[in-house]
């Protein structure tokens, strides 16, 4: 029985590997899927951006700047920051902006309501009167085409919402931003561009992004209770036959967590919300009959990503159990050594961070390839204990609490952009 | 003592050889030699901008540029890098011997070229300028109206403030944009152009436009018009007429005079036959097949070919749109109001 079990585990973490093989070797040598990229004429539509922002005194003035100087139609443009139940100056900085640029921005302060991004978002859309909205959190600091390129693909009526690409700002601050820019470059750069490539399922990240309104309307508008709005809504969008579309080329710099207990708290809200998703919509997504097939297996295994953890754990217990209990296990410990390291799903493997930095063109880099190990590990030990006391909430009657990503910047940004 | 040495070089050793391999992780965590963001795209993405940097660069050479045209003579300047420019002050043909220039080349006044003669550095032409046939240009900037004559090549870039009419079987290697209109004779290739205004023809009476038959509308991403989605191929018989945006699974082909409201996406090839319109974006994963005499009012995006048979009109002189696939096969007579981009190859038929 426990060798079967073992057997299972094995047999699905190698699925997850050749998973990360197919869609590395296919951003390596496979023609790249840009339909979009070219559209830079065109009679640009009336454009919502909706910027989250909970406690975020650091960094919202540097996207409210950011946004202000970006290439788009100004009369089609309308900012408006969420500023949602902020104990701090977050009202105070976006209201001084209001003042100094009249007629641009639309705040809308939340004083009251249920916590959580897609709470906010919800409550906001009474604000929205354009059909394409996009959505940024407030750390990130968008480049002047940003908008037009994250707009464009909705000129496509199959598009129900849009992904651009996340670059860690500050990098250089400690091993974990380094290791984070990896992870992110391997997330970004390998996976969710071969899985535009190759037209499976590109997720749609909750920042950076584009949402049709209509779409949204018709499949029920923002889920308050998902903890992982984002993976809830690319589902709910492919169930009702729209597509999330990847922009690589849609660039913007966000700032990751520069403290190890933040990014475990990260991760672990991250681990709860995409498996909430994954209870949600497991059963129901192999049997969407509209949905091609290619998508529903990258779907059902994009949903499994994170539960992936405990059952590589499991799977060291098990090889542990059964090797002291004498059990022929032979080459089994093998490949579950050899293949889990490269099984994680979001964490990035080790071999699509080595293929990014190439993409990437950064050199230096890779040689902190070793050290994912480290990132990989935490990840590892994060996502089992948030499955855990997932596990034991329902028992524990606790509910499910969302917790914000803290930041670090203490100056504002000013960022250098490549020449054309 | 050979006890005591034996186990502990064998560690020092085996431990040397474990921690060999994350000898370059340590040492780019200690110098933080590649710790910087990754760049990202700061520029807008302007076809404009080799051209605008180009304006700068000469800038400091206008009051000696002014001065040639008023003496009518030819001189040789230096800019601030160290470059070498020639400046031609001569109005009409350049009775230069050079058939290659190696420096910048600065024409103050109207120029008239030869044939077969190559630059190897920008050009300015600050008033218009005429090319011989077979000219090369590595890249060109024109105030004011400029003609290639047949078989011209840029390699760069050209931006023209004013017209551009581009000769027979010219090649212009990458950007190509003016701020009025391009018109191109048969056989020319191209990848990126942009204008308010590109016909495939020298016939100025091509340049009817749509805005009187299209209503100005900013419908193209269908807002308020609803999605029909169909699984397999969709097919509009001739002068049927459908409202909304339409998405097929499979293949799409719309017969003569047929019309859509609003956009169509196939995943699969497009097939428009004669004088049918489309008011919004044209959007297909495979080959765009365009008939004559079609209208279009949004983008027209294909992931493999597109093909445009003559008296197509995409886009409206208030509402610019782009037409872009990796391979464009446009015919004489056509107009496209905006961008026209082929990333690998785009072609003007005979």
């Amino acid at each position: 029985m426990l060798l079967y079990l073992f057997g299972t585990v094995i047999l699905l973490i190698c699925i997850y590997m050749v998973r990360h093989y197919c869609f590395t070797i296919n951003r390596l040598i496979n023609e790249q899927r840009h339909p979009y990229v070219d559209i830079d004429t065109a009679d640009w539509p009336a454009v919502t951006v909706l910027i989250a922002a909970h406690n975020e005194e650091a960094v919202v003035a540097d996207i409210l700047r950011a946004l202000l100087e970006i290439d788009y139609p100004k009369e089609r443009l309308t900012i408006v920051p969420v500023n949602d139940r902020s104990s701090d100056r977050t009202r105070e900085i976006i209201d001084s902006f209001v003042e100094r640029y009249p007629g641009r921005i639309q705040p809308f302060h939340r004083v009251s309501g249920k916590p959580g991004k897609a709470a906010a978002l919800k409550d906001a859309m009474a604000y929205v009167k354009t059909e394409i909205m996009l959505v940024f959190d407030a750390d990130y600091v968008p480049g002047k085409a940003l908008v037009r390129q994250l707009v464009a693909p909705f000129f496509d009526p199959e598009v129900g919402s849009v992904m651009g690409r996340v670059v860690p700002l500050n990098v250089g601050k400690k091993l974990l931003t380094r290791l984070l820019d990896l992870e992110r470059s391997g997330g970004y750069q390998v996976d969710q561009q071969a899985r535009m490539n190759l037209r499976f399922v590109p997720q749609y990240g909750g920042t950076v992004a584009g949402v049709r309104k209509s779409a949204l309307e018709e499949i029920g508008g923002w889920n308050e209770n998902a903890l992982a709005e984002d993976t809830d809504l690319t589902f709910r969008l492919l169930l009702a036959g729209w597509k999330t579309v990847y922009e690589n080329r849609a660039e913007c710099y966000e700032e990751v967590p520069e403290r190890w207990p933040v990014r475990v708290r990260q991760i672990m809200r991250w681990a709860k919300g995409h498996n909430q998703v994954m209870v949600r919509y497991a059963t129901s997504l192999p049997r969407c009959g509209h949905v091609s097939w290619r998508e529903r297996l990258d779907g059902l295994l994009l949903l499994g990503v994170y539960a992936m953890a405990p059952v590589m754990l499991l799977g060291w217990l098990l090889a542990l159990l059964l090797f002291y209990a004498g059990a022929p296990i032979g080459g089994g410990v093998a490949v579950l050594a050899l293949a889990a390291f490269t099984t994680l799903g979001n964490f990035a493997a080790f071999f699509e961070i080595a293929a990014a930095t190439r993409l990437d063109g950064s050199r230096l880099r890779i040689r902190l390839l070793p050290c994912t190990l480290l990132g990989f590990s935490v990840s590892l030990v994060s996502v089992c204990r948030a499955t855990w006391q997932q596990i034991l909430e329902p028992f524990q009657r606790k509910e499910l609490v969302w917790h914000k990503t803290e930041r670090s910047r203490s100056e504002p940004v000013a960022v250098e952009g490549r020449a054309a | 003592m050979t006890s005591v040495w034996a186990p502990l070089a064998l560690t020092a050793v085996t431990g040397a050889m474990l921690a060999l391999p994350l000898a370059p992780a340590l040492v780019e965590v200690w110098r933080r030699k590649d710790a910087g963001p990754l760049p990202v795209r700061g520029d807008n993405g302007d076809i404009r901008n080799f051209a605008l940097l180009f304006r700068q660069r000469i800038e400091p050479l206008q009051p000696a540029l002014i001065s040639c045209a008023q003496s009518n003579s030819v001189v040789e300047a230096r800019l601030e890098n160290g470059d070498y420019a020639l400046l031609i002050g001569k109005d009409g043909a350049c009775n230069l011997d050079e058939e290659r220039f190696s420096t910048l080349v600065l024409f103050a006044r109207q120029a008239l070229l030869h044939d077969q003669v190559i630059f190897e550095k920008d050009v300015y032409a600050a008033a218009g300028l005429c090319g011989g046939r077979n000219n090369i240009f590595r890249a060109l900037l024109g105030e004011n109206n400029v003609t290639l004559a047949e078989a011209s090549q840029v390699l760069r870039w050209i931006h023209v403030e004013g017209e551009l009419a581009v000769g027979r079987n010219s090649d212009l290697g990458s950007r190509c944009s003016s701020q009025k209109v391009i018109y191109f004779g048969p056989g020319c290739r191209f990848q990126r152009v942009h204008a308010p205004t590109i016909a495939t023809s020298n016939s100025a009476p091509l340049l009817s436009t749509l805005s009187n038959c299209i209503p100005p509308t900013h419908a193209t991403t269908g807002p308020n018009l609803g999605r029909s989605r169909i699984h397999g191929s969709l097919h509009l018989g001739s002068g049927e007429v459908l409202l909304g945006n339409i998405v097929a699974t499979g293949a799409i082909c719309i017969e003569e005079g047929g019309r859509i409201h609003g956009s169509a996406k196939g995943n699969g090839d497009i097939e428009l036959r004669r004088q049918t319109r489309i008011d919004g974006s044209l959007i297909s994963t495979g080959v765009i097949r365009i008939g004559a005499h079609c209208m279009i009012k949004g983008p027209v995006l294909a992931e493999h070919e597109i093909s445009i048979a003559p008296g197509t009109r995409i886009g409206t002189p208030g509402s610019p749109t782009t037409v872009s696939a990796p391979r464009i096969r446009i015919a004489p007579d056509c107009v496209v109001h905006g961008t026209l981009w082929a990333r690998l190859e785009g072609s003007v038929g005979e």
